[in-house]
């Protein structure tokens, strides 16, 4: 399977929901996970390490979510990398302005891992 | 990785040209198109409204009808509104080949395209997952195991720990946030805790807390989209949201640990209070901050009368006019009075400077740090005992040398592990300040400045008590009322300043306010009162200041709740002596007074040199 050896960049503020989602990761067999505590930070992790999937929270001090995959998408080294977008809130306009911005999927908390393992499938074969 | 057949930048500025190029390309793009692609998706969507847009500019109805009805479909393919991916799929592909028609025909539209709209409208409107409000995401079960089989115990305590230093980071936003409504980074800054308490805490199943922090966030998100105004009461119930949030943290905490069941809070009247905020500091109805005709009155300018006629033109006015236009149209007042009136409208919520504190730290026990420092102290310990004047090695061993250099790095770095900025115990003070400065009915602006200035976590919390006596000390005594201040010549708005830095191998730490000093009359009758000096002794004002600092000697005129005792500024003098420095006060009547502590800069570590030194541990064994 594509996860055993691909390395996913968790964005997210809170260090328990970072813990969580590493744990459902881990569950659904991703083993290589790095961490950033903000958008800005995760933008310098993905320049400097190969990154395969991005699971970003959508609010985030200093730099959000929908920030990030901006800068993400407008840099030609990270445009590709797929990025999964996570937010509490089911409001669809958030949703609709994170798919236009170039999301790859997204998931609303909270979720089960099979939940997240679907949507990271679906990411990585059917789109990116 | 296959190359993206479009990119964003491609479909953001179409070809102005040629409508037909654009609609080609959608055709060809949405062929290649796989069920559950939402980036694909998303791009196509935004093709779709620049031909909208474009379409709408040039005056092609059908083509404008075609692509509202494709950007519908899109964004309910994408939020997962519709039955089935497949069916939405074919419905996609049937729009696109019926733009393709209606452009061709310039912009005619036939009955298909109703129709085909018409699919497409009816499609999934049964949804009901998205609705945040929905009890799938808001579980009101009763009180609930702590944890589940993916998550452990662990991790629940690890929440409660980072919950409480979330909650703890709100209060100072909250108050900036009153003095600053417009402030968008602290309203972020307050609604982020309670986001992220709610998202965790439905993961862990914690029923209450989450619904808890739900309610609260949907509060929050009225003050982020303007809906709700930011009143001094609203600000109030946060407080006492983030105390109750507290508490129900706090309780996790107990139960986790005692295995106990969770208490089950009885949340009601905050939902209420919740509910009444919503209603009435609704934006719409409360645009203003001090009613324009309320300044006018105050200022002369009009009377009461005029401004209740006025009141009563207004709301009956078709045109909706202000208070002022109606006033001056009316011959009552003039322009440039009423311009003078909203300026002091917009000037009673003056701006204040401020900077926002970030902590992006590792959290670790600081009973383990203290066990590094032990160990760390013993092991310079022996090291030290094997120097050359304790005879056992010769003085140019390089390896020696390395051991000290790095055993002494070590315990710098360890030293420095515990030492915290003293602007956080400063930032711990601004919710006394504020509920000291409304209890006592005064209006204080609290600032703060000691970035720099680090000292360790445990002197920290030694000194933390002094400085709540002498905040209250400047509160209570210090600071007049408004109206005393405004005869006075002086702002209506109290200043209290905590200021720290660092002075010749000192640290100084200073508390000072703009109130009316020292009662020096005050002070020495209650001295003589107390026997502490004779009625004929001669005392400067700088001695009669310090009397302050003996035990049993109050100034306060009344008992307050907080201070005025006695009991307070000697304990001040004590805490701050125990640390190795003194204390000082500079008072000038009518003007203010200055508290300066001024401690050793070995004093940052002088709590944790004494742990080492207490830790009996490092004696024994070293002698071994």
């Amino acid at each position: 399977m594509p996860g055993a050896t691909m390395k996913i960049l968790i964005a997210e503020d809170f260090a328990t929901m970072r813990r969580i989602i590493k744990t459902v990761l881990r569950q659904a067999g991703y083993q290589q996970i790095i961490e950033a505590e903000d958008g800005a930070i995760a933008l310098r992790k993905l320049r400097s390490d190969d990154i395969g999937l991005v699971i970003a929270d959508w609010n985030m001090p200093n730099m959000t979510g929908l920030d990030l995959l901006k800068a993400m998408r407008n840099d030609d080294t990270l445009k590709d990398i797929p990025f999964l977008m996570v937010t509490a809130e089911a409001k669809k306009d958030n949703i609709i302005e994170a798919i236009q911005s170039g999301a790859s999927n997204y998931l609303v908390k909270p979720f089960t891992p099979d939940m997240l393992r679907e949507k990271i499938d679906q990411i990585l074969t059917d789109g990116r | 990785m296959p190359p993206i057949h479009v990119t964003e930048s491609e479909a953001r500025t179409p070809d102005q040209q040629d409508l037909k190029t654009a609609i080609g390309r959608l055709v060809n793009d949405l062929d290649t198109l796989k069920p559950f692609d939402l980036r694909r998706l998303g791009v196509l969507l935004q093709q779709v409204r620049s031909i909208h847009d474009r379409a709408e500019e040039t005056g092609l109805v059908g083509v404008t009808l075609v692509t509202d009805g494709l950007g519908v479909l899109m964004e309910k393919m994408i939020v997962d509104e519709v039955p089935d991916q497949h069916l939405a799929m074919r419905l996609l592909v049937r729009g696109v080949s019926l733009l393709q028609t209606v452009h061709t025909d310039n912009g005619k539209w036939t009955e298909q395209v109703d129709l085909w709209k018409a699919s497409v409208a009816s499609l999934g409107v049964l949804f009901h997952g998205l609705e945040p409000e929905s009890e799938q995401t808001c579980p009101s079960s009763p009180p609930q195991q702590a944890s589940q089989p993916l998550f452990d115990r662990g991790l629940c305590r690890d929440f409660a720990t980072e919950a409480l230093e979330h909650l703890e980071q709100i209060e100072i936003h909250l108050i900036r946030l009153e003095q600053n409504p417009g402030d968008e980074e602290c309203i972020d800054a307050v609604f982020r805790p309670f986001h992220n308490i709610k998202g965790v805490s439905g993961f862990l199943d914690l029923g209450q807390i989450n619904r808890f922090a739900h309610e609260i966030e949907s509060l929050l998100d009225g003050i982020r989209e303007n809906r709700l105004r930011i009143a001094p009461e609203l600000i109030d119930f946060m407080l006492s949201a983030v105390d109750q949030m507290k508490a129900m943290i706090l309780d996790l905490k107990h139960a986790l640990e005692t295995g106990s069941p969770l208490t089950p809070w009885d949340l009601g009247p905050y939902l209420e209070k919740i509910h009444d905020l919503e209603t009435r500091l609704n934006s719409e109805a409360f645009p203003q901050p001090q009613p324009i005709g309320e300044i006018l009155v105050e200022s002369g300018r009009v009377t009461q009368d005029d401004v209740n006629a006025a009141l009563d033109r207004q709301r009956t006015d078709s045109e909706n006019r202000r208070l002022g236009e109606i006033l001056i149209e009316r011959g009552k007042t003039e322009p440039r009075h009423v311009v003078d009136a909203l300026r002091q409208q917009s000037a009673q919520r003056p701006a204040v400077e401020h900077s926002v504190v970030r902590h992006e730290a590792l959290r670790v026990d600081s009973a383990k740090l203290d066990t590094v420092g032990n160990l760390v102290a013993e092991l310079a310990d022996i090291q030290s005992r094997m120097l050359p004047n304790h005879g056992s090695r010769p003085v140019q061993d390089p390896e020696m040398s390395r051991l000290s250099r790095i055993t002494a790095e070590l315990q710098e770095v360890v030293l420095s592990l515990r030492m915290i900025s003293i602007n956080e115990i400063f930032h711990r003070t601004v919710r006394l300040v504020r509920d000291l400065s409304r209890e006592g009915g005064k209006w204080i602006e609290l600032s703060t400045e000691g970035d720099d200035v680090e000292i360790d976590r445990n002197v920290a919390e030694v000194l933390y008590d002094p400085l709540v006596h002498m905040i209250r000390n400047a509160i209570d005594h210090g600071i007049e009322l408004a109206e005393i201040r405004k005869k006075a010549g002086k702002t209506e708005r109290g200043l209290v300043s905590l200021r720290a830095h660092e002075i010749d191998n000192q640290i100084v730490i200073e508390v000072e306010d703009d109130g009316q000093g020292l009662d020096r009359r005050q002070i020495l009758r209650q001295a003589i009162e107390k026997g502490l000096i004779e009625s004929d002794d001669v005392l400067t004002d700088n001695q009669i200041d310090h009397l302050i600092f003996h035990p049993g000697l109050s100034t306060s005129e009344k008992v307050t709740l907080v201070s005025g005792r006695g009991v307070g500024m000697d304990i001040v003098k004590r805490a701050v002596e125990g640390l190795g420095g003194i204390v000082h006060i500079q008072s000038q009547p009518g003007h203010g007074t200055v508290f300066a502590i001024r401690l050793p800069r070995a004093a940052r570590h002088r709590e944790a040199a004494d742990s080492t030194v207490d830790s009996g541990r490092s004696q024994s064994e070293g002698k071994v």
